[in-house]
């Protein structure tokens, strides 16, 4: 009668390892892992020069972007936190080859286009407007805009020649260099 | 005498047992190879990875081969594959893309007994739709090599925050 027992035992445990080997030849589910890794993009490019011949007029002459895209700046910025972007000239327009002879320079700024969020664009600007002040000795004018989250955008970026009196202008060439920069917040 | 007799009864009961062992576990594993020992769904190539070239809103991955085999169910077997949204993790910072899928069927054996149910499909993390689906069926035995394209979706007018961006693609064989 032991013996028996010792049979049926065994049995039982061929019959385990048989149902063993049977769920383990089935493989219903299989996964595959995949990853795009983003990477970090910060940048701003800046319209081509930009010229224009007086009118001969006191009234003010205006560098206008239009609505070209080629002659607006171009922003992207993918931090999580946005980014800030200011342009900015530190000389009014001074003659090129006497620069006692200036004029101030005013920059008006826009958001021409601008990546948007499910509240809305996400650019804005921060400060619109500026002008030098020469005479006070305010020889920067600077205007920014900033975005909160990822996101691309153009800006019209408006510069003005405040003639004043036109007949004591100086004949020849009156420059400003605009620096745009970008920054991560 | 007596107890001759009586080891000799003890020892057919034992042989008897043993032979019923023996043609019971014969009998199971002619079942078992007749119907449940092959069914398998295998992904061929391993975990996928690519680096977002900023080039448009949709960064393909190149195609995937699964390899399905069905000699268990004689009434067919349903193929799911099923993906998430695209999902990053910074610090506190959680950003989420949309995840595209694209089946077809690379070759199959016997080739009329497998379908494509649902070609493509894609998340729209924005209406709540977090889930992708596609799926293939084959209506009796048979082996495939499916073919998956996952993309990585962000909208036309946005660019996705900088980060690595992680889902998972999950096969899944069912049969009636």
């Amino acid at each position: 009668m032991k013996m028996n027992i010792k049979s049926l035992l065994k049995v039982v445990s061929a019959v385990v390892v048989a149902a063993c080997c049977q769920s383990a030849m089935a493989q219903t589910t299989d996964t595959q892992r995949f990853t795009v890794t983003v990477p970090s993009t910060l940048s701003i490019t800046a319209p081509a020069d930009q010229s224009l011949t007086h009118d001969t007029t006191d009234n003010n002459q205006v560098f206008s972007p239009g609505s070209l895209a080629a002659n607006h700046w171009a922003v992207q910025c993918n931090s999580s936190a946005g980014a800030t972007v200011n342009l900015r000239t530190s000389t009014p327009f001074t003659h090129t080859s006497n620069s006692t002879y200036k004029r101030d320079a005013k920059l008006d700024l826009s958001v021409s286009s601008s990546d948007n969020s499910s509240s809305g664009a996400i650019w804005s600007i921060a400060t619109a407007s500026d002008q030098t002040n020469y005479v006070a000795s305010d020889n920067i004018a600077s205007v920014q805009a900033t975005s909160a989250q990822p996101g691309k955008a153009t800006l019209a970026l408006s510069v003005t020649f405040i003639t004043n009196t036109y007949s004591t202008l100086l004949q020849g060439d009156y420059q400003i260099d605009v620096v745009g920069t970008i920054a991560a917040n | 005498m007596d107890s001759l007799k009586q080891l000799n009864t003890m020892g057919q009961s034992i042989l008897g047992l043993r032979r019923a062992a023996v043609a019971f576990l014969f009998l199971l594993f002619s079942v078992d190879l007749a119907s449940a020992q092959h069914l398998a769904i295998r992904s061929r190539e391993k975990d996928q990875h690519i680096i977002h070239d900023f080039s448009g809103d949709e960064q393909l991955f190149r195609e995937v081969r699964w390899d399905i085999h069905n000699s268990a169910s004689r009434e067919g077997i349903a193929v799911v594959w099923t993906i998430d949204a695209f999902e990053s993790r910074s610090g506190k910072n959680h950003f989420l893309a949309d995840a595209g899928l694209g089946l077809r069927i690379r070759n199959a054996v016997p080739g009329n007994s497998w379908q494509v149910t649902q070609a493509t499909d894609q998340t729209n993390v924005s209406k709540g739709d977090r889930t992708a689906t596609v799926s293939a069926i084959c209506s009796r035995h048979g082996d495939a090599t499916i073919g998956v394209v996952v993309v990585f979706q962000t909208s036309q007018t946005t660019i996705p925050a900088s980060g690595e961006y992680q889902t998972r693609l999950v096969g899944t064989i069912t049969a009636p």
